[in-house]
């Protein structure tokens, strides 16, 4: 006999109602994650349905406008390289003080009230400070103009706060234990840091550095304004890092949107999105593999 | 134990002093590097807006106040903030129902062997890039709108652009974030608390109405929070299907009685078109950049709100 008996038939009847209410609910719960999840799979799918068949070989090396992404392929990782250069190096330090040194204080809270406001700030607006320091120099005669380096900077600056954060979540992962193994055999605490934290922490930061590759790769706001727009030209093969603008994969897609939408240009914006979505999902899954692979290499089982 | 209770003969460890102390000095740096980028966005914009009242002589009330935007004469950004806070809004709209209930399927309906490649499926969500989003805006939720209230109005009057096009693009770039930073502060949220409620007789549903959704409330603002941020900043997915026409998104077009979230313009947007037209002093130039400043003081007072609920988080 149930409890609800006792108290009579309308308790009885409302119990009977919440439990109608509870698995018109439930299902309620499973059509609306089938629709997002059948969304997510539709964007991923339909692009690769819509591009894959424009993705040639040629399409791959050559340069011209919307019939080759040659020149935009090396600029995205020309670009991708020359931006996590500093914010590794700038990320993980930043991440190793928090981490490490830090102790409660203004310094600190100053620090997370930064990289709060830079991760929620618009991209857009980063790429026009981004204009403002590199492209123009503040109108000074040192003017970079439209350049790869100007774009990349602007990158580090946008995915700083994203890097410090992965950064963090892979030094804190570290077990303790290691730090005091580290200690106990006399060791300094830059030597602790430098020896054993980090090697320790090496799956998380590679899992870490390839998911901002991710995020570097795919923006588009902010380097429109700093890398610029421009298409292939000839001289896109080379290293100059001023003065020789530069448009990414991401960029060439929105290029491609805003100069009049032929046919043509439209069959290029989804290969070139294709191109896109491969790379990204290419280095997430990375992400995984390495999360996994080196994860259980650590720690040890 | 009490630390003080070691000897205090303890040895010296002379050798790595230096480098020990320059090491300290490069991570304080990084830090400080990290701010001092956070200091640049907020002096470099600023002192650009502020030219707008200077050299300019743009009055505020003409710049917030003032729909006239012709980019010559008249910089009256009234209506771009509208379409911002329009789009806002009606992708929340969207984006809250199907978020929680992404959050609340993943933490407490989902068998174990659905959640784990749903959440990583929703994580994946995160990482495509907004211009492939503002892509399928352009090539699958334009013409289907345009076709859907075509038929619905019996002739053709809209090309598909607009600011209904943008909420749609918009919530589901927004769904992975709150539904993520739900389903943490739901899953953060003790068992017991769960057990508590079924022991008394409540049905699963009555749990999650009564108990989890109640202890979770902080952590789901704060992702609502983000997630506004994150709509509020959105540019090029915007940019692609918004139909960048310079009047109210809102309102009921003439002829035909339905509430049309029509081709406007957001704050994002305007940046995004007019800036490469802008010659540096002129006041064109200046007044984008005080659009600028009113993102990033809008996005600041995102992060303090954010940080008053995430004060208010319970469990974490």
């Amino acid at each position: 006999m149930t409890a609800t008996a006792d108290r009579g038939p309308s308790a009885a009847r409302q119990h009977l109602r919440e439990r109608r209410r509870d698995a018109r609910n439930t299902v309620a719960l499973w059509v609306i994650a089938g629709f997002v999840v059948a969304v997510l799979l539709y964007i991923i799918g339909y692009t690769l349905v819509r591009g894959l068949g424009n993705v040639t070989w040629k399409f791959l090396t050559s340069g011209d406008f919307a019939s080759g992404i040659a020149p935009q392929l090396f600029n995205t990782v020309y670009i991708l390289i020359l931006s996590m250069i500093p914010m590794l190096l700038i990320g993980i330090s930043a991440a190793i003080y928090t981490v490490e040194y830090a102790r409660q204080g203004a310094l600190l809270r100053v620090l997370r009230f930064a990289t709060e406001t830079l991760t929620s700030m618009p991209s857009i607006v980063i790429g026009l400070l981004g204009f403002l320091l590199f492209v123009t120099n503040f109108g000074t005669g040192a003017r970079w103009e439209f350049s790869r380096l100007a774009g990349a900077l602007t990158l580090a600056i946008l995915n700083l706060p994203w890097m410090m954060r992965t950064a963090e979540d892979a030094l804190r992962a570290v077990p303790y234990s290691i730090r005091e193994a580290s200690f106990a055999l006399g060791a300094t605490k830059l030597q602790t840091v430098l020896r054993s934290v980090l090697p320790a922490s090496l799956p998380g930061l590679v899992t870490g550095t390839l998911i901002v590759s991710g995020r570097v790769i795919g923006e588009t706001a902010a380097l429109i304004y700093t890398s610029g727009v421009a298409g292939a030209s000839s001289g896109w093969f080379n290293l100059s890092l001023t003065h020789v603008p530069g448009d990414t994969l991401a960029v060439h897609i929105y290029t491609l949107f805003a100069d009049n939408p032929t046919p043509a240009a439209q069959q290029g914006q989804t290969a070139t999105a294709v191109v896109l979505i491969v790379l990204i999902l290419g280095l997430n899954l990375l992400a995984r593999f390495f999360e996994r692979r080196l994860g259980r290499r650590f720690s040890g089982t | 134990m009490n630390t003080t209770s070691i000897p205090a003969k303890r040895p010296r460890l002379r050798r790595g002093t230096i480098a020990d102390a320059s090491g300290r000095i490069v991570f304080v740096a990084s830090a400080l590097i990290i701010i001092l980028a956070m200091a640049m966005v907020y002096y470099f914009v600023g002192s650009q807006a502020y030219q707008t009242f200077t050299q300019s002589r743009l009055s505020a009330g003409a710049f917030f106040l003032s729909h006239t935007w012709d980019a010559e004469e008249n910089f009256g950004i009234l209506y771009f903030i509208i379409g911002s806070f329009a789009l806002v809004l009606v992708s929340l709209l969207f984006a809250v129902p199907l978020s929680l209930g992404v959050a609340i399927f993943l933490s407490e309906a989902a068998p174990a062997r659905i959640r784990s490649p749903m959440r990583k499926a929703i994580e994946l969500f995160l990482g495509i890039p907004s211009v492939i989003f503002g892509l399928i805006g352009l090539i699958v939720v334009v013409p289907l709108l345009r076709r859907l209230m075509n038929f619905l109005a019996g002739g053709i009057f809209f090309n598909g652009f607009g600011l209904l096009p943008a909420a749609i693009v918009v919530t589901f770039m927004i769904l992975p974030t709150i539904a993520t930073i739900s389903y943490d502060a739901m899953q953060a949220v003790p068992r017991e608390l769960r057990e508590g409620s079924l022991a008394m007789g409540a049905t699963r549903w009555q749990t999650i109405r009564g108990i989890v959704l109640p202890a979770a409330t902080p952590g789901i603002m704060t992702g609502v929070i983000l997630g506004i941020a994150r709509a509020l900043g959105e540019t090029v997915a915007v940019a692609f299907v918004i139909g960048n026409s310079q009047r109210l998104p809102i309102g009921l077009t003439h002829f035909y009685p339905y509430l049309y979230l029509g081709p406007t313009s957001v704050l994002t947007t305007q940046l995004l078109f007019n800036f490469k037209e802008a010659t540096q002093g002129s006041t064109l130039y200046n007044a984008l950049w005080t659009i600028c400043f009113v993102l990033v003081v809008i996005s600041g007072v995102l992060v303090a709100v954010s940080r008053f609920f995430a004060g208010r988080r319970v469990y974490k």
